[in-house]
């Protein structure tokens, strides 16, 4: 009998030790204590040549006590009064200021930020936001340091923190629910009662966002090139930048020069900038002048034909569109193909360009019944009146208001691509379409709030003063404006001149395809399925990572611009001839796209032997490298209680050294000598 | 290798043989030699070879404690100077250190 009990304890032990595994399996320790905060966003590190700016944590991140600041008796509670310092502040848009986040950083008593989204859905109570310097692109454009004009309040609610080197991480919880549990967990655990603070434990968070870059453009892309055994392991920086889209009306042979004065320039910028990462939507910034450019190019794209036979005469040869990126880090696109001009790189030179028209923050939307006004301005030393009278007419017939802001205007022109050509040709003609006379119309630019909201963008709205229908209206003035200097000088032409009327349905899909959803009509048709259901992000990013926006957008270029080819209507025949012909498959056709093309938006900086860093000609911004971006949240018991734990943990290590070294000593009694073999079958 | 097992004229070639080869900038070496054989040049009783072995050790001695007198003091200099030398200072780093001047 005793067999088979040694065999049932067996069974019993085994049994009991794997629900002891069921039972301690378990998360590890740390998913325990800590609750992670999904949703966020991180404002991180820039460098230019001679500062570094944004946000950065210590490497293994930041830690306070999480408290919520709301009026000015929780900030003197932060600032001042409180006793659990180092906080970590939880804020409204509303406060997060110049004044209070300056005040955090003097104070020695915040560790970092986290920003909520507004309270509840009202997004319109906040009048503005921006985070970008009040004269953005300073010192980049055609005042230098001794002009007046040099700084004009042109972004008059801007802070200048975007450009600010702050010691602490932030964040920006753009979730409601993750914004709900940082808040409960400050109502359950950290809210003072009466005025009085509660006792520990408090609920803390920790921040993460660690940057590896450190000084200035020149120190991180030198230590960037050290040797390294692992290659790119070294890299702590890298430079600003993406492509260039530069597409043309009509096609231009490989011998054929441009003479002075024959092309017609129509400019834009995609990308916009903002404090946190991700999160750029710039609606008015840079969409706006971007839809209202693409849509010119389908009306021209339409009528290139008509165009093309009537201006055989005409000193005007082409036009070319041409999409900036990274113009908000110091122009960088436009100061790059300005350098590829006086290298001689480009299909023509500034001296052939006979009128440079920008599109610059175009949304406008107004419920009275008037139409929309736009601006126009041009520097003091390259005015047409001209072009300036053609607008006027042409915008009359579209239903636009154009209005020439004169040239004795104090606050000269606003920062716009057009500055950078204008530095390289003073005399350039050219002319920045804007829907504001002094400074900005868009209380938010370049920030995370820069929205369809703020540009009062409804998706499908046909009524007569929204923004899609301005912007169509500007778009088709502009176009007609084109077609008419074309065709100007043409002589002997019978037919009429061809009219475009505004494109409503374009411009309408087109803002909601950059403003809402990337998963639109257009794009999906362009590049097939495609999971993104928020639109696509404009910061321009950095050179050595593809950027979808500008992606997508030079697709959306060559389906206007390019022609389809109609004896190819298979696929991989298409494709073969990618490199020959520059054909490009999409929405089931084959198209020639060989008027468009990519340019390289890397600024000359970083291409000129010996540049000097400090010299401020061209843009010299380089983003840092990061590992980890996190935000969790946690229950931190007081310093005793950490310490008492430790210390607890420490004797209890020891102590059982202690008592497995004398167990062994006496082993010999405690633990009778093993019986050999097998266990005896007893006698009968 | 147990040194009181070695006969004497072994151990004086050794420590000799260890200063000489710390000449080869191997500080190390010399600091090795002098712990080595700091009982047979000063705590043993007089043999034949050991006033040589006494010589060799001090030598050895004295040599380890100047290149760690050296190698300490350019330490300090260089960590507290690392960052204004700038360009130099990184091409003197073997491991830059990340996120910080």
């Amino acid at each position: 009998m005793g067999w088979k009990k040694v065999q049932y304890y067996q069974n019993v032990i085994a049994v009991l030790f794997s629900i002891c595994l069921h039972l301690s399996w378990a998360d590890r320790t740390f998913t325990k204590v800590y609750e992670p905060v999904s949703s966020t966003a991180a404002c991180f590190k820039r460098l230019n040549g001679t500062h570094e700016i944004g946000c950065t944590s210590s490497s293994r991140g930041d830690v306070g006590v999480l408290h919520l600041v709301e009026d000015e008796a929780s900030l003197q509670w932060v600032l001042k009064e409180g006793p659990h310092s180092p906080y970590i502040v939880l804020l409204y848009p509303e406060y997060f200021t110049r004044e209070h986040i300056l005040q955090f950083q003097d104070s020695g008593r915040v560790n970092g930020v986290l920003m909520l989204k507004e309270k509840g859905n009202n997004s319109t109570s906040l009048t503005s936001f921006s985070t970008e310097s009040s004269c953005p692109n300073q010192g980049f454009g055609i005042y230098n340091t001794s002009s007046s004009k040099q700084c004009q309040k042109w972004n008059a609610p801007g802070n200048h923190l975007l450009l600010e080197n702050l010691d602490f991480p932030i964040f920006f919880i753009y979730n409601d629910t993750e914004s709900q549990k940082l808040l409960n967990c400050f109502e359950t655990f950290n809210r003072p009662i009466n005025g009085s603070a509660r006792e520990w434990p408090l609920c803390a968070s920790q921040l993460r966002s660690f940057m590896l870059a450190a000084i200035n453009t020149p120190t991180c892309l030198r230590r960037s090139s050290v040797f390294s055994m692992n290659p790119g392991a070294s890299r702590v920086c890298d430079p600003l930048g993406d492509q260039n889209i530069v597409a043309s009306l009509f096609p231009k042979n490989a011998s054929e020069t441009y003479e002075n004065n024959s092309v017609i320039v129509i400019a834009a910028r995609m990308d916009g900038a903002s404090l946190f990462d991700d999160i750029n939507p710039s609606a008015d910034s840079s969409i706006s002048g971007l839809v209202s450019l693409l849509s010119i190019m389908k009306h021209l794209g339409n009528v290139r034909e008509e165009l093309r036979n009537g201006q055989t005469q005409s000193a005007l040869k082409n036009v070319y569109f041409m999409l900036f990126n990274g113009e908000a880090f110091g122009y960088i696109g436009s100061s790059r193909i300005v350098y590829d001009m006086t290298q001689a790189n480009f299909p023509f030179n500034l001296t052939s360009i006979r009128y440079f028209i920008e599109l610059n923050q175009v949304s406008a939307s107004s419920n009275s019944n008037k139409n929309a006004t736009y601006f126009i301005h041009q520097s003091e030393l390259s005015q047409s009146k001209e072009l300036t009278d053609l607008l006027q007419k042409t915008g009359l017939d579209s239903n636009v208001n154009m209005s020439v802001v004169t040239s004795k205007n104090e606050m000269g022109l606003p920062p716009s691509s057009l500055q950078t050509f204008l530095r390289e040709k003073a005399d350039l003609t050219g002319v920045v379409i804007t829907n504001h006379e002094e400074e900005y119309r868009n209380k938010f630019y370049n920030g995370i709030f820069d929205d369809k909201e703020k540009i009062g963008f409804v998706y499908g709205d046909k009524s007569v003063f929204s923004v899609q229908q301005n912007i169509a209206g500007l778009s088709a003035a502009v176009a007609n404006s084109v077609i008419e200097l074309l065709l100007a000088s043409a002589t002997g032409s019978s037919a009429p001149p061809p009219q475009v009327s505004p494109d409503l349905g374009t411009v309408d899909e087109l803002l909601h395809c950059y403003l809402e959803s990337a998963n639109c009509s257009i794009f999906r048709e362009l590049h097939g399925q495609n999971q993104m259901t928020k639109a696509y992000a404009t910061y321009v990013g950095i050179t050595r990572a593809p950027n979808s926006m500008s992606q997508v957008t030079s697709l959306v270029v060559s389906s206007y611009l390019g022609s389809i080819v109609e004896n190819i209507t298979k696929e991989d025949e298409c494709w073969k001839l990618q490199k020959d012909k520059g054909y490009y498959w999409m929405n089931g056709s084959c198209y020639d796209t060989i008027l468009i093309n990519t340019t390289e938006a890397k600024s000359p900086a970083f291409l000129v032997d010996n540049y000097d860093w400090a010299s401020g000609k061209y843009s010299t911004w380089t983003e840092s490298v990061w590992q980890t971006l996190s935000v969790r949240i946690f229950i931190k018991p007081s310093l005793l209680h950490e310490i008492l734990t430790l210390v607890s943990g420490v004797v209890m290590l020891v102590v059982s050294f202690v008592v497995v070294a004398k167990v062994n000593e006496k082993a010999e009694l405690i633990f009778p000598t093993r019986y050999e073999g097998y266990l005896p079958v007893p006698p009968d | 290798m147990n040194l009181s097992k070695q006969k004497n004229e072994r151990k004086l070639f050794l420590c000799q043989r260890y200063f000489y080869a710390g000449f080869a900038f191997l500080p190390f070496v010399w600091a090795i030699n002098a712990v080595w054989f700091y009982k047979e040049a000063f705590m043993t009783p007089p043999f034949a070879e050991q006033q040589d072995i006494k010589k060799y050790v001090i030598r050895s001695g004295l040599g380890a404690i100047l290149w760690a007198t050296a190698l300490i003091a350019w330490n300090i200099v260089f960590q507290t100077n690392r960052v204004a030398w700038g360009e130099t200072g990184d091409d003197l780093s073997f491991v830059i250190p990340q996120g910080r001047p």
